[in-house]
């Protein structure tokens, strides 16, 4: 009996070992189909929640997927230049008047030529349709002549070029039916063509623009494939399943560099991962919220934990542009004995034994911190930040969702922390994203934080034209920022694309929405 | 004592696994005291240390000790399987002998949502439970407990239906036996032994169950060390960090063969068919 069963064991064992061998695949890239025609296949953990360009933040997708274009766009050094418009646009005196000459032979998908006056109810669709227009600027009136156009405004509007290079402000067809935009995607005039967008698993798919004004487009297809399982990114890479990946995580990065078979692009970028701190809640009182940065050691989280990838966070904004990172004093570092006294002098203690303080009151602490797997460096910050607060007894519990859902969940103030990985940086400038974040009224900011001088900072930045002018003044309101211990600023990563060899003219870029354009190509090697 | 020790050389495969048994909840109960570090505790500096002496299973991506967390996993794999099995037999054979027993409309409601429970496939359905439910390990537990007790209630009310018939419960119930004494004289002994059979056969399988629902995120929460999350951490780290997922993937497997032999064996010492067959089988041998 004792051998019948030990020798069942050994060939279940051996069975099983079969069995995965068997299992083994390594196939390779779809990157030519049956026709002959050029296919490329692209991973993501990040996806839209519709192809309306005006919702959410759901412009950048019709920016990264290829289907739009914006009038101006920002380059690598994060200067801004004309891609719509000739780079000839000006403004009177007092920035409150600016002109546009819409390039000519530009032409939407489906061959309707682009006018100053298809721009005018593009621009308009974003106020009618949309809600963060007005976090942008307002316009008092848009007016258009021929390939003129003038957008006049109540206040200055100095860095107009800038705002207008955020995907919200993506260029689309008003003329053909849009009443399923969510579903069947924009008319746009950039270089690919929607085919398709799931609206559950997120993948999208889009074909060559056969009508595009800039010249040929190298391939037939993109399929754009979301998950944000990030082991599933790298394994689908390896097995050829996806030809380019978007963000891969800190942890395979390295794998992929030894390999001479992919090409990794990376760059620096304008991003920051931010812990948000919701003020509704025990986080209103500024003690605790300064003890919880006083503990996070994250110049070690990044060297250790996120494998030097990530550059510790000290501002708002990264060290990547030049806004005072190295200048500005942070009341907050890291000092954990500092924490626990701050807690201690506040009143935050352990009365009923359970390893975890109260509030002063002598109610229970648990900090809800949301997050998603989206970006690889979430979990483990938060899961660092819910063990160091642990050492000094303050309980927190983090809670996963999709990407989709931690916006909402951010737009509603759902939460205690929250983690969000921010491009301060997408229109060359911080202004609007600092607005939308930050300031009262802003359309993500429901952490119920309203300082008035940080407020009179950015108003004063809003009309400000001169480049060093505003540099300190959003300098000053990262202090104020820093003063008041808004955000847990964890780090600034660096953004990559991983592609096979063969894969070209995939692009990564500070702006992080500027993915493909009609050079984009795949080789057989 | 002698018997005891006859019995158990008569025995010697279920001798060696009870042995084994005991020793896995001891090191489950004991975990705390022998763990050479806190399993709690991070040091990031050594975050994703390789196996090596200072730690035999490595350190985790936070710089834990990997083989302190290993450990006191089997207290939570090892207690939240036992709380589930007990709870799973408990509920699921008082229903069976309340169904088989009374008959009648109290077995036609109690097997009719025994038989939508099971039309479902089990963990999917937990699956679905643990979702409403939010995740926590308790929760795992009440979702698997609700798709499992249908084997234990139908098993029951079988055993009963059988013993019901029998003539010394009609006298029980002619010399005048309350209800309460015919189920716990009568009804409950005669099933017990399968029904414990059973339950010890189920603790590996149960053992699984909890530990997908975690390795989904449907149980245990981080940082609780518990197998099944810390495969599912560790799966991030396959190619970089293989240790993450091979050493609580090891533990969970050492552990779930002990408990199914143990009741693969207890089986063949408590089932009378089962003996007879083995004996048959020595008989030959000595022949």
């Amino acid at each position: 009996m004792k051998h019948f069963k030990i020798c069942a064991l050994i060939c279940s064992l051996v069975f099983i070992v079969t069995a995965f061998a068997a299992c083994g695949n390594s196939g390779d890239g779809d990157s030519s189909a049956a026709d002959g025609s050029k296919v490329l296949v692209i991973g993501s953990g990040q996806s839209a929640g519709t192809m309306d360009p005006v919702q959410a933040y759901d412009g950048w997708y019709a920016i990264r997927y290829g289907i739009g274009q914006t009038l101006t766009k920002m380059n690598d050094d994060m200067s801004i230049s004309g891609w719509l418009v000739e780079d000839d646009y000006s403004a009177n005196e007092d920035n409150t008047v600016w002109t546009f000459t819409v390039k000519d032979g530009v032409t939407f998908s489906n061959g309707t030529p682009l006018t100053a006056e298809l721009v005018k109810a593009s621009l308009e669709n974003v106020y009618t349709n949309g809600e963060r227009g007005p976090e942008y600027f307002t316009p008092a009136s848009i007016e258009a002549e021929g390939q003129t156009l003038t957008v006049t405004l109540d206040e200055p509007e100095p860095i107009l070029p800038n705002k207008l290079a955020d995907p919200l402000f993506t260029i689309i067809d008003t003329t053909v039916d849009n009443s399923d935009i969510a579903e069947s995607g924009p008319i746009g005039t950039g270089p690919f063509v929607m085919e398709s967008f799931d609206s559950t698993t997120k993948e999208c798919v889009v074909v060559k623009n056969e009508n595009y004004w800039g010249g040929d487009v190298a391939l037939d297809k993109i399929d754009f494939i979301y998950t944000e399982d990030q082991s599933n990114i790298t394994m689908a890479l390896q097995s050829g399943e996806f030809n380019a990946v978007y963000n891969m995580s800190m942890t395979d990065i390295g794998t992929f560099e030894e390999d001479d078979n992919y090409t990794i692009v990376s760059n620096a970028s304008g991003r920051t991962t931010i812990g948000f701190m919701n003020f509704n809640g025990a986080l209103g009182d500024i003690a605790l919220r300064q003890a919880i940065l006083r503990n996070l050691n994250k110049e070690e989280y990044c060297e250790s934990l996120l494998n030097g990838q990530y550059i510790p966070g000290v501002t708002l904004l990264t060290s990547a542009a030049d806004y005072g990172y190295d200048e500005l004093t942070d009341p907050n570092s890291y000092d954990p004995e500092a924490a626990a006294k701050l807690l201690d002098d506040a009143g935050y203690k352990d009365t009923d034994g359970d390893g975890y303080r109260e509030t002063p009151e002598g109610d229970q602490i648990d900090l809800r911190f949301v997050y998603y797997t989206g970006r690889p460096e979430q979990q483990i910050v938060v899961e660092a930040t819910q063990t160091d607060m642990k050492k000094i007894g303050i309980k927190v519990t983090p809670e996963v969702h999709d990407t989709q859902t931690v916006m909402d969940m951010q737009q509603t103030g759902d939460y205690d922390l929250l983690c969000m990985s921010i491009n301060m940086m997408n229109c060359g400038d911080p202004e609007n994203q600092i607005n939308t974040y930050f300031c009262e009224g802003g359309s993500y900011n429901a952490t119920g934080y309203d300082s008035a001088e940080f407020n009179r900072l950015m108003k004063e930045v809003h009309v400000t034209a001169d480049p060093e002018q505003r540099k300190d003044l959003v300098k000053q309101a990262e202090q104020v920022l820093l003063e008041d211990a808004v955000a847990i600023y964890y780090c600034y990563p660096i953004m990559n694309f991983v592609m096979q060899n063969g894969v070209e003219n995939v692009y990564s870029n500070p702006a992080d929405f500027y993915w493909v354009d009609e050079n984009t190509d795949i080789n057989e090697l | 004592m002698k018997k005891a020790f006859a019995f158990l050389g008569e025995h010697r495969l279920f001798t060696f696994f009870a042995a084994m048994a005991v020793l896995v909840v001891t090191v489950a109960v004991l975990s705390p005291l022998i763990v050479p570090y806190d399993p709690y505790d991070a040091v990031t500096r050594e975050a994703l240390q390789p196996p090596g002496a200072e730690h035999w299973f490595g350190t985790d991506k936070l710089g834990r000790d990997l083989f302190s967390r290993v450990i006191c996993a089997s207290r939570t794999s090892l207690f939240s399987a036992f709380l589930l099995v007990t709870c799973v037999t408990v509920i699921g054979s008082a229903l069976g002998i309340i169904a088989g027993y009374f008959g009648g409309a109290a077995d036609s409601v109690i097997m009719r949502v025994s038989d939508m429970m099971i039309s479902f496939p089990g963990l999917v359905l937990a699956i679905a439970i643990a979702g409403i439910l939010g995740p926590s390990l308790t929760n795992a537990i009440i979702a698997v407990t609700a798709v499992s007790w249908t084997k234990y209630a139908r098993l029951s009310r079988s055993l009963v239906l059988k013993i019901k018939s029998k003539d010394y419960v009609a006298a029980g119930k002619l010399s005048g036996s309350k209800t309460k004494r015919m189920l716990f004289r009568y009804m409950l002994p005669t099933s017990l032994p399968t029904l414990l059979i059973t339950a010890t056969m189920d603790i590996g399988k149960m053992m699984l169950e909890l530990a997908a629902l975690c390795f989904l995120g449907f149980g245990a929460q981080p940082p609780t060390p518990e197998w099944g999350l810390m495969m599912n951490e560790g799966r991030l780290y396959l190619q970089t960090a293989p240790w993450l997922l091979i050493f609580p993937g090891a533990a969970m497997f050492v552990v779930v063969v002990i408990f199914n032999m143990l009741g693969d064996s207890l089986r063949d010492i408590m089932d009378p068919r089962h003996r007879r067959a083995g004996r048959r089988r020595k008989e030959v041998k000595h022949a």
